[in-house]
């Protein structure tokens, strides 16, 4: 699904900015639909390959369109804060639903649980049909003929695409690699409330923050989130109690949750208005290649070196990303001026 | 029409706000199951974990 997902962002970013917000996601939400239903009665393991890459299109084009039609329905000025409670709900469905899966599965069977995860995405393409403002894109072909060509990145958001790249591959590697970091240590922790707490401390920190996200500049949230994700790492390294673990998954919220919300809105901020799909896609891409990377990097670091090494290495990460900021600061500095 | 509201919350940004969260809601749930049900399905195991990506 991540491999999909790379091919595909430059198309759906592209599309984003051709074609109405609505159409294309009630296209990606009916691909979506079509692949999460055809899990409930796959016969065999081919098959559900086979809709899993049906749902991975659905997906690509979901998540770039759906963020994009968001930024599109708000006053330009608060983008940062829609962006902000956007984030909010990717991380509160990232918490509750694993959880209410794993759990209702061993209940009802993985055939009912995967019906329930069909009901839901199709409540979804029921619901943006009351959706009044279709968001139809500012291109026009007979304006742009011969010089509004398929792109496969938005420029000016590379910088923080690759910021949010860097950030993500300790925060995916922990996502995948944390159970098993805690059963290999004989760690004395409740790892299961790990992602809980993460979203409980986002969601109090989101309604904190109010409409800082589009007053605060770059820089100012970017020693906040930088130190926060040092703080998160080492506790990470050295946990072997409930609280320890609890530090590092509240300074998590803050180094990479609220960080990804800033991201967004920037990468939005820096585009013109005519290319915010694009920018979108060009976030997404840098989100996939952390996310991929991740636990790639997790493994390796697993095989070849004591896991007590598994966090300290991740700190590498942090000067690259601040090279990038300090190479770019400027520009990202100055988008909160773009509204 | 406008292309842009005045206010942050109106019914077409909590309508796509809501569609946001059952989409991603459905996403994340099927992804703890799909490698279990790939391999329940596979009487071969034949690519465990491909099916997840």
């Amino acid at each position: 699904m991540n491999i999909i997902s790379m091919i595909l962002r430059p198309v759906a970013g592209n599309l984003t900015d051709r074609i109405s917000k609505y159409r294309l996601t009630f296209f990606g939400g009916s691909i979506c639909f079509i692949g999460t239903l055809g899990y409930v009665f796959a016969p065999n393991s081919q098959l559900l390959l086979l809709f899993r890459f049906i749902n991975g299109i659905g997906f690509v084009f979901c998540t770039v369109c759906m963020a994009t039609w968001i930024a599109f329905l708000v006053p330009r000025d608060h983008v940062g804060e829609a962006m902000g409670y956007y984030g909010l709900l990717n991380a509160s469905s990232m918490a509750l639903a694993p959880a209410l899966a794993i759990n209702l599965y061993q209940v009802i069977g993985y055939r009912p649980m995967l019906g329930v995860s069909a009901a839901a995405v199709l409540l979804m393409v029921i619901l943006i049909q009351f959706v009044g403002n279709p968001a139809q894109p500012k291109y026009r072909p007979q304006e742009n003929k011969g010089r509004h060509h398929f792109k496969i990145i938005q420029k000016d958001t590379l910088a923080v695409a690759s910021i949010m790249s860097l950030l993500s591959i300790p925060y995916f590697a922990t996502q995948a690699d944390i159970v098993m970091y805690v059963a290999q240590r004989h760690l004395n922790v409740a790892v299961g409330m790990y992602f809980f707490i993460y979203a409980v401390v986002l969601f109090a920190i989101r309604i904190a923050l109010k409409n800082f996200f589009d007053t605060v500049r770059f820089g100012v949230w970017f020693a906040i989130c930088a130190v926060a994700s040092v703080v998160y790492i080492v506790f990470l390294a050295i946990m072997n109690s409930d609280w320890q673990m609890a530090v590092a998954a509240g300074c998590m919220a803050l180094g990479y949750g609220i960080m990804f919300s800033i991201c967004q809105s920037t990468s939005l901020m820096l585009a013109p208005m005519a290319e915010q799909g694009l920018a979108n896609s060009t976030f997404y891409l840098g989100l996939d290649i952390g996310m991929s990377l991740g636990p790639i990097i997790g493994g390796l670091i697993d095989n070849y070196l004591p896991l007590t090494w598994f966090y300290p290495v991740m700190l590498v990460i942090l000067p690259i990303v601040l090279v990038i900021y300090l190479f770019n600061r400027q520009k990202l500095n100055g988008a909160v001026e773009h509204h | 029409m406008a292309d842009h509201q005045e206010k942050l919350f109106t019914k077409d940004t909590i309508l796509v706000m809501a569609a946001t969260f059952l989409f991603q809601f459905s996403t994340m749930a099927v992804n703890p199951l799909i490698n279990g049900m790939h391999v329940t399905l596979a009487q071969a195991v034949l690519l465990p974990g491909s099916s997840l990506g």
